[in-house]
């Protein structure tokens, strides 16, 4: 009914704009120490687990008794895809990028980017470490080879 | 990330992704229903450019609208009706994990062991008991690590089975014989299940000499749940 005026789909380019992450209380500790360059996981009181990304409870027994921990930094690669096509506009300059499964020293899990000139070179499981970036304001975890 | 995990835990090679590929395009080239009738070579998929590596377009399940129906009843009521040739179900079964790709501890195997294992004992057969084979192929990896998990092959070892046209038709265990997902249609999986019925009663396009029994795999997430049929004559 109300359609915009002006909307012709084929004239607009798309948003190129990187869609921030949607920051909640859950997630608010991890994002506020990532702007300071620090990456921390959650750690289980009652079953030792630790985890990302954040949620309110532990994934492996339910216990919502938890504390922020302070990675090592240290990690190792689980797998990687290059895509060679943006999956999202804001990317399209970065082709061909990364995405990688990288496990934290400490077991915890997280989805990033590896720092590395050709991705033929990554090996499954080689050695990571933490590297601090920004993005339009935001804190983002990378990893380069160690 | 799975496919680059077998890839680099267990050796697995492009080729090996590409077997699939060849298979479901040749025999989906045979199918005139076929969605995508081309067939490729292992050369032709090979020079593929990437899109997300490791995986190229061909690795990849159509898209595709469709819709697909099957009819079960009792063997009883089959014969009362005259219903001509049913096909039995000898065995089924069903696993699950609930780990999302990026958590799961072990990316290179998954429930589809168990729901076979399940089907299997049902039947009372073996994976050497199947003489025709249509698994669920949404990516290249999908169907080889059912196939691996459903005891073809040894993990790390599906790459010598499925090479030099043993899954086929004329090869050991032909597999997708109307094109599965990468040529027949992209529909999620009851096709599978009509072209196994086929290939039982002896209709399909691509029959299998003397087929006696059939496995069918489906799943749902990403590689998440898993179902298996056996079918039979």
């Amino acid at each position: 009914m109300n359609a915009p005026a002006t909307a012709k789909t084929s004239d607009k380019k798309p948003d190129a704009t990187l869609p921030g992450p949607e920051i909640t209380p859950a997630t608010q500790p991890y994002w506020d120490a990532l702007r300071e360059g620090k990456l921390t996981y959650q750690h289980c009181h009652h079953c030792k687990n630790n985890w990302l990304p954040a949620r309110g409870e532990c994934p492996k027994c339910l216990e919502a008794d938890w504390s922020w921990q302070p990675a090592s930094g240290k990690a190792r690669l689980i797998s990687w895809v290059v895509f060679h096509r943006a999956f999202h506009p804001a990317f399209a300059d970065r082709l061909p990028y990364n995405v990688a499964v990288v496990e934290l020293a400490e077991g915890a899990r997280m989805i990033t980017n590896v720092i590395i000139d050709d991705p033929e070179t990554l090996v499954i499981d080689q050695p990571l470490t933490f590297v601090p970036a920004n993005e339009q304001g935001y804190g983002i975890a990378r990893f380069k080879p160690a | 990330m799975i496919a680059r995990r077998h890839m680099g835990q267990l050796g697995t090679p492009r080729e090996a992704l590409g077997a699939v590929a060849v298979a479901a395009r040749r025999h989906g080239a045979e199918n005139p229903n076929a969605q995508l009738r081309k067939a490729l070579t292992l050369d032709e998929y090979m020079g593929l450019p990437m899109m997300v590596a490791p995986f190229c377009r061909d690795d990849c399940t159509l898209v595709s609208d469709g819709a697909a129906a099957v009819v079960v009843m009792s063997a009883r009521r089959a014969s009362e009706l005259g219903v001509r040739k049913p096909v039995p179900i000898l065995g089924f079964g069903f696993g699950q994990t609930s780990w999302e790709v990026a958590q799961r501890p072990d990316m290179t195997s998954t429930q589809a062991k168990i729901a076979a294992e399940t089907a299997f004992k049902m039947a009372g057969l073996k994976p050497k008991d199947m003489d025709v084979a249509q698994i669920y192929d949404c990516f290249t990896i999908t169907a080889l690590m059912t196939l691996e998990d459903y005891g073809f092959a040894k993990k790390g070892q599906i790459a010598d089975f499925v090479k030099g046209g043993n899954i086929e038709i004329g090869g050991e265990l032909p597999m997708n014989t109307s094109g599965g997902l990468l040529s027949e249609t992209g529909m999620p999986g009851m096709q599978l299940v009509q072209e196994g019925v086929r290939q039982m009663r002896g209709d399909a396009t691509l029959q299998v000499k003397n087929a006696k029994h059939c496995i069918i795999s489906n799943q749902g997430g990403v590689m998440h749940t898993h179902a298996t049929l056996i079918l039979g004559q």
